[in-house]
């Protein structure tokens, strides 16, 4: 398959106007170039390499991207379903709720919970995660694809309110663990956490222990209404 | 025509062979023109014979000859006048290798006459210019993009230069060091190749005998090395003085072009004709090329004592009339007279003031000196050591020309930073070498890299509005801009911080009020170079970028300069081998 100018600039990482440039200037080749331009892109990638030019084509893929949804889902609502409800989730403290939520949070095997667990509680030492309304929003202190490679959200409802040194001093009743590979997608899904706590509807699904499908159902309503 | 072509990467393994085959190509079309060149002020100082055998004659010879040579190539051919090899420097380095097909005949025959008549120049100026015009007009009907063109260009001027001097080594090391200023394998094979080509064709035509008369061999001693350093510093002060002399001139005749009869038809190159004539008058080793001269030391004949140094002084002068009037002609003969005369002083005063030590003969010291006179005043040693061995086959003299050589272009650079060929570029600020600095940055377009995601803002509209295309962009800076377009004023994020979180002050604030209007601005087809004086001199980090209309196209930031600054630099000095 042979590539056109637009994608060959994009391989090497300029403009058009700079590839044009190379080849008035023989840099491509001998002749003046006339006509469409096509390269083969092994030809090109050998041409890059004897120059010692860097190829950009993983660009897209390792650069850090914004959070994304899906097709039936928006980011949050995704999260959501990479996630988990949990219900009469145990804990007197903090650390206990912490500690359980890692247990039970839907992490693939490799995943270092105790590692996780330590970065939950070195935020919480920063400062505490409760922002008010009964409601804590845990995640580590730094973003890392070392936990999740794309963003999840686990809501568990406690079974006992637990003290959590929130700014307006009640208990927290209902935990959002926030996880997310990188610190954009970490401020994406948060900014959209804040949107849906300033719901009653959501405040309320909260407070009365929602069934899980509810809960999801009521998230991907709410979420059609973010600007986007 | 409209025919579409499809253009390929391929054939990189297969170029060096094809440029190589134009080489043979464009060495024989570059004899040709060295042929017609020598054979053509051979002829016509022939036919000049019985003028100079009259005192009126011997003046109005070399008169006539520089107002013609300088009428035909301004008149008939519509070029510039002067010697060439700057024009040439300036295709090479500015214009890609393009040079018009009727170059290869103006200087040939303005030159032909300037130097058959009398004018004190040689003919590498011209032979370069051709030979230079041939190349590129042969690529230019090969289709060859730009950096081959150039290629194929040097490769008629170390085709012409060899096929003239006999001299192949002289023509490659000359077009490396002082045409393309690059020593890359790349350009030397093609080069080699038109040279030899050219060198062989020159002979079988105009005869194996070199320029020079072949110098006997020599036996030289330590303190014969020893002195060569005095004479390699007496050449740079005669080559400083030469070159400075020049240009004097030069710049006396540019000031009279602007007067109404001085400036029409090369008139002052006329009457610094005529005083080259006078000069022959009493002194006609002074005048034309002065090869016989240089015979004349190399093999011990020049009459002694204080003739010589007139006669350096005489050259001297008549060379400034000659090049400095503008009339078209090379520096190379002058030079080597020079040298010759000046050496060969040196050599009879060293015999006469030491007479017990033994010194070696005059013309040793001669045939240093005309390699110290050729890299003193274009302030390249390679070529002035590898002219003076290659024409007289003076290879014995090897150690003592290169110390010549070196120390005189020690001297030259002393006093002048550029040299006879470079001045006039490095004048104007066009003087790029490969893969300098500034050629890289001159090479590439502000267009090219400009931030085309950049977001402009219509005028009259408020800071409010702004606002609201915050959310959607990442950028910090957006233009402000009237209804078709056009640039006004750019805004800066980080220096609106102040109120754009303040509602009330944001409803009531235009944008216009608050963006700077006198914001430096880049045309896009602007070079980087000169963006990159925009960014210096305005202290900023982001300019806007404007089509030719004014209309607002994007930013440009020194971030994304310096990123794509590194890429040209590996493409531009990369040497094109597999």
């Amino acid at each position: 398959m042979a590539l056109d100018l637009q994608q060959a600039a994009e391989m090497l990482g300029v403009s058009p106007a700079t590839v044009r440039r190379w080849a008035r200037q023989g840099r491509l080749g001998m002749l003046r170039p006339s006509g469409e331009f096509r390269f083969e892109p092994g030809e090109l990638q050998r041409w890059a390499r004897n120059q010692g030019l860097q190829l950009r084509q993983n660009r897209t893929e390792g650069a850090p991207t914004t959070a994304m949804g899906d097709e039936s889902h928006g980011p949050l609502g995704a999260a959501l379903h990479r996630g988990a409800v949990l219900h009469h989730v145990p804990g007197v403290s903090p650390d206990e709720v912490l500690s359980n939520l890692v247990e039970l949070a839907p992490l693939e095997e490799a995943v270092d919970r105790l590692g996780l667990l330590s970065q939950l509680q070195a935020r919480e030492h920063m400062a505490s995660t409760a922002l008010g309304q009964r409601v804590a929003l845990p995640h580590p202190r730094v973003p890392s694809s070392a936990f999740v490679h794309e963003p999840m959200l686990v809501v568990g409802m406690l079974e006992n309110p637990v003290p959590w040194r929130a700014l307006d001093g009640e208990p927290v009743h209902a935990v959002l663990l926030l996880l997310n590979p990188t610190p954009q997608e970490h401020l994406a899904i948060l900014s959209r956490v804040a949107y849906l706590l300033r719901q009653d509807s959501f405040q309320k699904a909260l407070q009365e222990s929602a069934e899980a499908d509810a809960l999801r159902d009521l998230v991907d309503r709410l979420e059609q209404d973010i600007p986007s | 025509m409209n025919k579409e072509s499809v253009f390929r990467t391929r054939g990189a393994r297969r170029e060096p062979w094809q440029l190589a085959m134009a080489a043979v190509v464009v060495g024989l079309a570059a004899a040709a023109v060295a042929v017609v060149l020598r054979s053509g002020v051979h002829w016509l100082f022939e036919a000049l014979e019985p003028l100079r055998e009259h005192w009126w004659g011997m003046i109005a010879a070399p008169a006539v000859g520089a107002l013609l040579g300088v009428a035909i190539i301004r008149v008939l051919f519509r070029e510039p006048g002067g010697h060439g090899v700057p024009a040439v420097l300036e295709a090479v380095t500015r214009r890609g290798g393009h040079m018009r097909p009727r170059s290869i005949v103006s200087r040939l025959l303005g030159s032909l006459v300037n130097v058959a008549s009398g004018g004190s120049a040689g003919l590498e100026g011209p032979i370069v210019y051709s030979a230079a015009a041939v190349g590129s007009t042969l690529a230019g009907g090969m289709r060859m993009a730009e950096r081959q063109r150039v290629l194929l260009l040097a490769c008629g001027v170390a085709g012409g230069i060899g096929a003239i001097f006999n001299a192949p080594l002289t023509g490659m090391i000359f077009t490396m060091e002082v045409v393309l200023a690059e020593w890359t394998l790349g350009a030397l094979l093609p080069i080699a190749i038109a040279a030899t080509v050219a060198t062989e064709a020159g002979r079988m035509v105009l005869g194996e005998q070199g320029a020079f008369v072949t110098a006997e061999s020599f036996t030289w001693n330590a303190h014969d090395l020893a002195a060569s350093g005095f004479l390699g510093a007496a050449t740079g002060l005669v080559s400083v003085a030469l070159v400075a002399s020049i240009f004097r001139m030069e710049r006396f005749t540019r000031s009279l072009k602007r007067g109404f009869f001085t400036g029409r038809l090369g008139l002052v190159a006329g009457l610094a004709g005529m005083g080259v004539g006078i000069i022959g008058l009493w002194m006609p080793e002074a005048i034309g090329e002065g090869y016989e001269t240089v015979n004349a030391a190399l093999t011990g004949e020049l009459p002694l004592g204080p003739w010589l140094l007139l006669l350096v002084g005489a050259k001297v002068l008549t060379t400034t009339l000659t090049l400095g009037s503008n009339a078209p002609g090379g520096i190379f003969a002058p030079s080597l007279v020079l040298g010759a005369s000046l050496g060969y002083g040196f050599g009879t005063l060293l015999a006469f003031v030491f007479p017990s030590l033994g010194f070696a003969p005059p013309a040793f010291f001669a045939l240093a000196a005309m390699a110290g006179l050729v890299s003193g005043s274009m302030q390249a040693p390679f070529t002035g050591i590898i002219l003076a061995l290659e024409t007289t086959g003076g290879w014995d003299g090897t150690l003592p020309l290169i110390l010549v050589a070196v120390l005189s272009v020690l001297v030259s650079r002393t006093f002048l930073r550029h040299s006879f060929y470079t001045w006039e570029l490095a004048e104007r600020g066009e003087l790029m070498r490969p893969g300098s600095d500034r050629r890289i940055l001159a090479e590439m377009r502000a267009g090219e890299i400009l931030d085309q995601e950049a977001v402009s803002i219509e005028s009259g509209r408020t800071l409010d509005d702004l606002a609201q295309i915050l959310p959607r962009t990442k950028r910090n800076h957006f233009a402000v801009v009237d209804v078709e377009g056009k640039l006004l004023g750019m805004l800066d994020l980080t220096s609106l911080r102040g109120v754009i979180f303040d509602d009330t002050v944001r409803r009531v604030t235009p944008v216009d009020t608050v963006m700077d209007a006198a914001v430096t601005h880049i045309g896009d087809q602007a070079s980087l170079l000169q963006a990159m004086e925009a960014f210096e001199s305005s202290g900023a980090w982001v300019l806007p970028v404007v089509d030719e209309q004014d209309r607002y196209l994007g930013t440009l930031s020194k971030s994304t300069l310096f990123d794509r600054y590194r890429t040209e630099l590996i493409v531009q000095t990369a040497d094109h081998q597999e």
